[in-house]
């Protein structure tokens, strides 16, 4: 995980909230506290550091823009974050008609292994990443936020805008087949 | 449809962009969208007044002329009173 340079307590982080709702100006320490957070999650589905940035300035231009339609509903302000760049970075490939290519860090494939396989061998990270291949977009963007934006399934489900048990549900389901491919 | 994953330990630094995402261009971007919508909006808004204004015109001239009639050839006028 990011660095996180700002601490906000969540009291504090929906009074900033608030008065973003207001005035954009206010707006700064979230995005000083998320911006680099949402640039590391978009650089993993782009592996592109340029369209990262440009995905990211996107997504708190719209986050900025809609700030006034926000209700804390039990989820952080960080998980609407999250579902606004998800939505971006598949408009983008939608748009340009390329397809995602993800860029996980090697460091926390053991996050997955633990679930699916007893070590994590070189030969084993190779097979995993062919498997991880063959998954379509949606199961590789659940697997991107579990295990390494590490996101609560509540989390989950909001920003895939399904259930918090339909998203455990669909994630062991794919730890399943993925424990069966390898 | 074919999906890649990479697992490498290669990050890119933040830092670098820390510039190019500066808050004040965020602002200005927002700034420029805004008054792009606004001129938009009043836009609209002026060609609904031009458009109501052109079927106010039209209604008003339609009720006010008097009723046209086709002419009528002579050899068709019927005498109502027969000579003697």
């Amino acid at each position: 995980m990011e660095h996180k340079d700002l601490l906000l307590h969540p009291a504090e982080e929906l009074a900033i909230i608030t008065a973003a709702q207001k005035q954009s100006a206010a707006f700064h320490p979230l995005y000083e506290k998320y911006a680099e957070t949402i640039f590391y999650f978009l650089y993993r589905r782009t592996h592109d550091e340029d369209l990262a940035a440009d995905l990211t300035s996107q997504t708190f231009l719209k986050a900025l823009e809609n700030i006034k339609k926000f209700q804390p509903r039990g989820v952080p302000f960080v998980a609407w974050l999250y579902r606004i760049a998800a939505n971006e970075a598949n408009a983008h490939f939608r748009q340009s008609k390329t397809t995602p290519k993800l860029s996980l860090e090697s460091i926390f494939a053991h996050r997955i292994a633990e679930e699916t396989a007893d070590s994590m061998t070189e030969e084993k990270l190779a097979q995993l990443a062919t498997c991880l291949s063959t998954l379509n977009d949606a199961d590789l963007l659940l697997i991107q936020l579990r295990f390494y934006e590490e996101k609560s399934f509540k989390d989950i489900g909001f920003i895939l805008d399904i259930s918090e048990a339909n998203a455990k549900m669909r994630l062991y389901r794919l730890l399943d087949k993925l424990k069966k491919m390898l | 449809m074919t999906k890649k994953v990479i697992f490498t330990n290669e990050k890119p630094d933040f830092k670098k962009y820390k510039k190019r995402l500066a808050f004040d261009g965020l602002l200005e971007k927002k700034r420029q969208k805004d008054q792009k919508r606004l001129r938009w909006n009043l836009m609209v808004l002026v060609l609904e007044v031009l458009l109501v204004i052109a079927m106010a015109y039209w209604a008003v001239n339609k009720l006010q002329k008097p009723r046209t009639f086709l002419p009528v050839e002579q050899e068709q006028i019927v005498p109502l009173v027969e000579k003697p």
